[in-house]
C-alpha cells in the first residue's frame, strides 16, 4: 500500500508461499543429494545451510539510534569513558562561552556570560516563575501527548485491519501529514482562541503522525509466519491481536511514541511563542520583550535539557521493556 | 482419528511473469493412523501441498478433505482430541502443525506458547497437557524458559510439543527438522518415531530427506513437478535403524526414483 510506503520496509523474509514459488521456478538447479542429508554414520553431506531466521535485535530497527546510550562498553572504565566523551562538548562550549565573554568578544547585552544566566536562573527559580512555566508546558505536552496516543494508536489498529478505511482516509491523512502544524496556528487561534485548545491541537497535529505511522508500520511488519501459526492454532482475531500483533509491534510503537514526544515538545514551545500567557515559550518571548537576554538563555537551556531528559528516559524505558518482555521477533 | 483425502488438487502460481504449475492434479489418501512422508526436490510442490492440506491456501481446483474413521486398535484417546464434524458435514480434525521454523512467540515462555495453542480447544486439563507434551519431547524443565534462551533444536522440540499438546488427530509437518544440524535431526527423528508409536495419530510429513522419510514413515509419496510420481509402502520393522541393509536399499531405491524423474 503506497500510502505508507515511506515507512513500510521490505518484509524481512518472503512468505512461505513466496518461497515455494521461487524455488519452484529454479528447481532444475537443485543438487542430486537433496534427500541424502545424513549418511548412516551420521556424517552430514548435503546440509542446507539456511541462515538463522529473523533475529534482528530491536535496537537495529529503523534509522533511530541504538537504544542503549552506553553501547557495548563494559560497566567499568569503558562506561566512564563514554560519559566523559559525551560531556566533553558541553563542557568545552561552556568554557568557550565563558572565555569569549570574559575577553569581551561577545556583546554581554546580546550574549550574557554564563554567570549572569546562572544568576537569572537562580532568581527565577527562587521566585517560582521558572517552575510555574515549566509545569504549565509539561502539563500541556503530557495532556496533548496522551490525547494523541489515544487517537493515533486505535486508528492505526483500525486502518491495519480495514483496507477500505485506509483507502477512505488516505487523502485527508496525507494532506494533514504534509501540512506543518505551525502553518495551522493562525487558523487554530481563530477557531479555538489562544487558550489551551489551540495548544493541544498543535501538539496533537505535531505528534500524531510519528506515533500513528510507526504503530501501523509495526503492525504491518509482524512476521507473517507467526500470523500463520496463529491461524493454525485457531486463535481468535482478538487473541491474535493481543498475543501476536501487539507484542510484535510494541518496539515500533514505543519508537513512535518517543519521536512523537520530541515533536510535541518542539511544537508546543513554538505555539507558546506565538500565543500564550504562560509556559516556557511564553517565558522566552516575554524575556525578549523586556530585553532580558539572560532569561531567554535560561528558557532555552531548560527546554533543551528537559527534552533531552525525557527522550533519554523514554529510550531507556523502551530498551528495558524490550528486554523484559523478550520482544525480539519470533523464531 | 482422521485421515486425509486429496483429490484432483491443482494450483498454479505466477512467478516472474510466467505460470508455475505448483500442483498438478494431485490425488492420494492418507489412512487414519498412518505415517506418510512426502519427498521430492525442493520446489516440487511439497510445501504448496502442505499449505493446501493445512488450509492456509485455496486450490485452483480439487480439494483436500479430512475423513473420520475408527480409532486404531489399542489406541486410547479418552475422548479428547476427537475430530468434530461441523454443520457443513465436513470433518474438522484437531490439527497439530509444525513448520520448518519453530514459530514460537518470543514474548511468551515455552509453557505459555503451548497454552496459547490450547486456548481454543476443549481440553480440560490444559496445564497437564502442556506438562505431558513438554516431558514427551524432553523439555520438562524448560517450561518457564523463553524461546530466545533455547537452542535451535530445543526450540524445534518446543514446537513439536506445541503440536502434540493439542492431542492432534492429524499432525502435519513441513520439513520439521530441515533447519537443524544433522545430529539434532537424528535425535528428533528417533523421538518422533517413538512418540508416534506410543500415541496414535495420523502424520503427514513433508521432507526433502529420503532417509528421514524411510526411517519414519509407513508410506512414502514421491513428488516431482507438482505431481505424485511414486507411492511406496515401507514395511520395515520398527524401531528402524540407519545402516540396516533393508533400510539402505529402500533409501537407494527411492533416491533413484527421484533422480530418474528429474531427468525426464
Amino acid at each position: 500500500m503506497d500510502f505508507f510506503s515511506h515507512r513500510v520496509r521490505k518484509k524481512a523474509r518472503p512468505t512461505p508461499s513466496g518461497r515455494a514459488l521461487c524455488s519452484a521456478a529454479g528447481s532444475s538447479g537443485a543438487g542430486p543429494d537433496g534427500g541424502a542429508g545424513v549418511r548412516s554414520g551420521g556424517v552430514k553431506t548435503g546440509s542446507r545451510g539456511l541462515p538463522p531466521l529473523n533475529r534482528q535485535p530491536f535496537s537495529s530497527r529503523r534509522g533511530e539510534k541504538a537504544d542503549s546510550e552506553g553501547g557495548s562498553a563494559g560497566p567499568g572504565a569503558g562506561r566512564l569513558k563514554n560519559v566523559a566523551l559525551a560531556a566533553l562538548f558541553p563542557c568545552c562550549a561552556l568554557l568557550a562561552w565563558w572565555l569569549l565573554g570574559r575577553w569581551h568578544v561577545l556583546n554581554p547585552y546580546l550574549t550574557p556570560p554564563p554567570g549572569e544566566v546562572l544568576d537569572a536562573a537562580y532568581a527565577s527559580l527562587l521566585s517560582g516563575e521558572l517552575a510555574r512555566h515549566t509545569c504549565i508546558s509539561l502539563a500541556r505536552v503530557f495532556a496533548g501527548f496522551f490525547l494523541t496516543a489515544a487517537l493515533a494508536l486505535p486508528l492505526a489498529a483500525a486502518l491495519y485491519f480495514s483496507p477500505a478505511m485506509e483507502r477512505f482516509l488516505r487523502v485527508p491523512l496525507e494532506f494533514v501529514r504534509i501540512t506543518p502544524p505551525l502553518a495551522l496556528i493562525p487558523l487554530l487561534i481563530l477557531w479555538l482562541g489562544i487558550g489551551e485548545g489551540s495548544k493541544l491541537a498543535i501538539i496533537v497535529l505535531a505528534s500524531f503522525f510519528p506515533i500513528f505511522l510507526n504503530a501501523i508500520d509495526g503492525l504491518k511488519n509482524t512476521d507473517p509466519r507467526l500470523l500463520e501459526m496463529a491461524e493454525t492454532i485457531d486463535l481468535t482475531p482478538w487473541d491474535t491481536f493481543w498475543r501476536v500483533l501487539l507484542p510484535s509491534s510494541l518496539p515500533s510503537v514505543i519508537t513512535g511514541l518517543r519521536i512523537g514526544f520530541g515533536y510535541s515538545w518542539r511544537a508546543l514551545i513554538g505555539a507558546e511563542l506565538i500565543a500564550a500567557a504562560a509556559g516556557l515559550g511564553y517565558m522566552i518571548l516575554d524575556a525578549e520583550e523586556l530585553a532580558r537576554t539572560d532569561r531567554v538563555f535560561v528558557g532555552i537551556l531548560v527546554i533543551g535539557a528537559l527534552g533531552y531528559l525525557f527522550d533519554a528516559g523514554l529510550s531507556r524505558f523502551a530498551a528495558w521493556m524490550s528486554r523484559r518482555l523478550h520482544l525480539a521477533k519470533g523464531r | 482419528m482422521a485421515g486425509v483425502r486429496v483429490s484432483g488438487l491443482s494450483k498454479r502460481y505466477r512467478a516472474g511473469g510466467r505460470g508455475v504449475q505448483a500442483l498438478d492434479n494431485v490425488n492420494f489418501e492418507v489412512e487414519s493412523g498412518s505415517f506418510v512422508a512426502v519427498v521430492g526436490y525442493s520446489g516440487c510442490g511439497k510445501t504448496t501441498l502442505f499449505r493446501h492440506i493445512a488450509g492456509l491456501e485455496r486450490p485452483d481446483s480439487g480439494s483436500a478433505e479430512f475423513f473420520e474413521s475408527a480409532d486404531r486398535p489399542g489406541g486410547d484417546r479418552s475422548g479428547v482430541g476427537r475430530s468434530s464434524v461441523d454443520q457443513s458435514g465436513l470433518v474438522r480434525p484437531r490439527l497439530g502443525m509444525m513448520f520448518q521454523e519453530p514459530r514460537l512467540l518470543n514474548w511468551l515462555t515455552v509453557r505459555e506458547n503451548l497454552l496459547l495453542a490450547l486456548r481454543r480447544t476443549t481440553l480440560e486439563d490444559r496445564e497437564g497437557a502442556v506438562r505431558e507434551a513438554l516431558a514427551q519431547v524432553g523439555l520438562g524443565d524448560f517450561g518457564e524458559a523463553y524461546p530466545d534462551q533455547l537452542s535451535g533444536g530445543m526450540a524445534q522440540r518446543a514446537a513439536l510439543a506445541r503440536a502434540l499438546c493439542r492431542r492432534p488427530d492429524l499432525l502435519l509437518m513441513d520439513e520439521p527438522f530441515g533447519a537443524l544440524d544433522a545430529l539434532t535431526r537424528l535425535q528428533l527423528q528417533a523421538e518422533l518415531a517413538r512418540i508416534w508409536t506410543t500415541r496414535p495419530m495420523t502424520v503427514l510429513c513433508i521432507t526433502h530427506d529420503i532417509g528421514e522419510a524411510v526411517i519414519l514413515a509407513d508410506r512414502v509419496l514421491v513428488m516431482n513437478a507438482g505431481a505424485i510420481v511414486d507411492d511406496r509402502a515401507i514395511d520395515l520393522p520398527r524401531p528402524r535403524r540407519w545402516g540396516q541393509p533393508a533400510f539402505e536399499s529402500l533409501r537407494k531405491e527411492l533416491l533413484d526414483i527421484i533422480l530418474d524423474n528429474n531427468i525426464n
